[in-house]
């Protein structure tokens, strides 16, 4: 049976942080390859490319080595090796797991705070470093999403975990315990 | 009538005084399939097995596969507005029913929702839908009999409180029917009925409950509904609920009678709930714990030790055979689990004997211990008659020429099968099973002719109402025969002053 995406992305991503953990340049690699992720991201044309069986691979290689200019060696080497075994299709889930286990690695999280109005950067902050705070963590990063359905208040997604404060959700409560009650 | 605007307000004003403004901390997955009862969430890390979970819908579900990166779940109500990217939330408790005095004369779906219109059903008690099933040292030996008011089941595979007797056969062969006799014969028992309709029309449904309306027998019955166009995880779920509400009472010492109408439906509804959470099939398709998913329920079915009160539940689950292959897969696993079988044969119904109880293949293993010392005495050797009778039936058929006693056997076992027939719905007290079964043993009956002994049972049964009262009484007061002369002199007379019809 084929792997599933799922785990491709854990053998690699396991793969890639051992390796360059290893070699000591683990924040040098992440920093790397998120910049990378944007760069696909915003040109998926060149993971089509660099995944396209027909290609030759030296072309392929050719096309990396423009890519990575000035990359660590590390970098150079997994994103040939990726090539190397055809799994470039699966580059973004590879990062996005890696992320994962480096977030864990250094006890710090990715959120997301939805509000009706968008927050400055100091109240976002604030948030981030009492959620911190509260769950052990050394720092959560914020990103701030507007929705104004939500009425007011914040609602906070880190992970699994949500904190829901908003005005909607309190008036539903309050609209439940008014009809229960009746 | 006027309406004042500020009784409103304070009224609204004194409720959210009670309104507590607090943050709330859930856990939440991702929806990421949605199908059929059925459903895959991403995340939900921390969920445990079979813990309830909320769709953003209101809907609940049960997490049932819990993998590396998701989590399997089954929906008990609407999944027709859950999307794929809605979001489920973690509830830290597992399933739950409503329990209680307040269900009893109630229909109700496998939620513990009234289902029959009349309206909320107010209970301040609720038990979790599985639980441990009672240990060795919670349990005694069945000794108590649950008369079902059916000769044939009293004297030949008797069942006892706390016994777990399967019900098996065809469709149309009367399941159902021996299942509302016995509830209707529990009038004045002090026995709680639970009748649990798993994937019956709601018509049949419909009219089982008034049937036992009819009879008065919904003052002591629950019935727990799960039709056949509901989704397949409240199938699974309804024998569940139904144990869970039996529980509560026996666990506060009373005998309870749990019926499940019928257990292939709900593993039917399993194999589709597992198929498609993509556990792999085995035999017939089913998953590999089928087994256990009947073994499960059918323990918590149990007799309570003195400790624990000494309350009983009583199971009587169904299986319905295709074409009589009790060989099948879940059949040879609920007879394998249970304390013994009612084997319905469809020839049997089809040709008049009914209730169609083949005597050969049904067998009760609590045994003569959940018989009255009466209906020991008289029904012991009912069994090897029957059987000896069958075996001769055949070779009778051959040749005339028999000798007196072949002649003599042949004769008793005709009377046998027709004093064990027994009309719908007409059940008898246990004395009145004692008596026309003596009447049988005795040789009261070997004069009367085969067309005639329906009505000369009920005949007996007024004469002795009438005249010989004391000796029915001994029965229901000693459990024991009464004296043994008297009863033949009182038969005797009642068969002298009994006119055999002409033609």
């Amino acid at each position: 049976m084929a792997l599933s995406r799922e785990e491709i992305a854990a053998r690699y991503s396991k793969a890639l942080f051992e390796y360059s953990e290893d070699a000591k340049v683990l924040d040098e690699v992440h920093d790397e390859m998120n910049v990378l992720l944007q760069v696909t991201k915003a040109n998926p044309k060149v993971i089509q490319l660099l995944a396209d069986p027909i290609l030759n691979k030296v072309e392929k290689k050719e096309f990396l080595d423009t890519l990575t200019q000035g990359a660590s060696v590390e970098t150079k080497g997994f994103l040939k090796f990726l090539v190397e075994y055809g799994r470039f299709n699966d580059f973004i889930d590879i990062i996005e797991a890696f992320d994962v286990r480096y977030n864990e690695s250094k006890n710090i999280a990715d959120g997301t705070a939805i509000t009706a109005i968008a927050l400055k950067d100091e109240e976002l902050d604030k948030i981030a470093k009492a959620y911190a705070k509260k769950y052990g963590l050394t720092t959560l990063k914020i990103t701030n999403k507007v929705d104004p359905s939500i009425l007011g208040g914040v609602v906070l997604q880190v992970g699994d975990i949500r904190i829901d404060g908003s005005i909607k959700t309190k008036l539903q409560e309050i609209r439940e315990q008014l009809i229960e009650n009746k | 009538m006027s309406i004042k605007a500020e009784e409103i307000s304070s009224l609204i004003k004194k409720q959210l005084e009670n309104y507590d403004d607090k943050l709330n901390i859930d856990e939440v997955g991702t929806v990421t399939y949605v199908g059929d009862g059925i459903a895959r969430a991403h995340g939900l890390n921390n969920a445990l097995s079979s813990e309830l979970l909320e769709f953003s819908n209101g809907s609940y579900g049960i997490a049932q596969n819990l993998e590396a990166n998701d989590v399997g779940i089954i929906i008990l109500g609407r999944f027709d507005d859950i999307r794929e990217g809605d979001q489920v939330k973690r509830t830290g408790r597992v399933m739950q029913v409503p329990v209680g005095d307040a269900l009893i004369g109630r229909v109700v779906n496998p939620l513990g929702q009234a289902v029959d219109g009349l309206g909320e059903i107010k209970t301040d008690k609720s038990r979790p839908i599985e639980s441990q099933a009672p240990g060795v040292m919670d349990r005694q030996s069945v000794d108590q009999p649950l008369q079902t008011g059916i000769k044939s089941i009293d004297a030949l595979v008797p069942i006892g409180r706390g016994q777990r007797e399967l019900i098996i056969g065809d469709r149309k062969t009367g399941k159902t029917a021996l299942a509302l006799d016995t509830i209707i014969n529990q009038k004045g028992q002090d026995v709680i009925c639970i009748y649990v309709a798993i994937g019956q029309k709601e018509s049949t449904v419909k009219n089982s409950v008034e049937t036992l309306k009819r009879y008065g027998a919904m003052d002591y019955t629950i019935v727990v509904e799960a039709g056949p166009s509901e989704p397949a995880p409240m199938l699974y779920i309804a024998p569940y609920a139904g144990t869970a509400m039996g529980e509560e009472f026996m666990y506060n010492g009373k005998d309870v009678l749990i019926v499940f109408d019928d257990l292939s439906k709900q593993a039917v509804a399993y194999r589709e709930i597992s198929l498609l959470l993509r556990r792999p099939p085995g035999r017939e398709a089913y998953p590999g714990d089928v087994f256990y998913l009947h073994s499960r329920l059918l323990e918590r079915s149990a007799k309570l030790s003195d400790k624990l009160g000494g309350g009983s539940m009583t199971a009587i689950p169904f299986i319905e055979t295709q074409a009589g292959d009790i060989s099948a897969y879940i059949p040879t696993n609920v007879i394998s689990i249970t304390d013994g079988q009612i084997f319905l044969e469809a020839d049997l119904f089809n040709s008049g004997t009914r209730p169609a109880i083949n005597a050969g293949e049904s067998v009760s293993r609590v045994g003569g211990s959940a018989q009255i010392k009466a209906m020991k005495k008289v029904a012991g050797t009912l069994r090897v008659d029957l059987a000896s009778y069958r075996e001769l039936e055949s070779f009778a058929q051959f040749g005339s020429d028999l000798d007196q006693a072949t002649q003599a056997k042949l004769n008793r076992g005709r009377r046998t099968v027709e004093v064990l027939k027994q009309p719908l719905h007409k059940t008898l007290p246990v004395e009145d099973e004692v008596l026309i079964l003596y009447a049988l043993t005795h040789g009261f009956l070997d004069k009367i002719p085969v067309d005639d002994i329906q009505r000369y049972e009920l005949d007996l049964y007024d004469y002795f109402a009438s005249n010989y009262d004391d000796l029915l009484d001994v029965i229901r007061k000693t459990s024991d025969l009464p004296d043994e002369e008297k009863l033949n002199a009182a038969l005797k007379n009642f068969n002298e002053g009994f006119s055999i019809s002409k033609d």
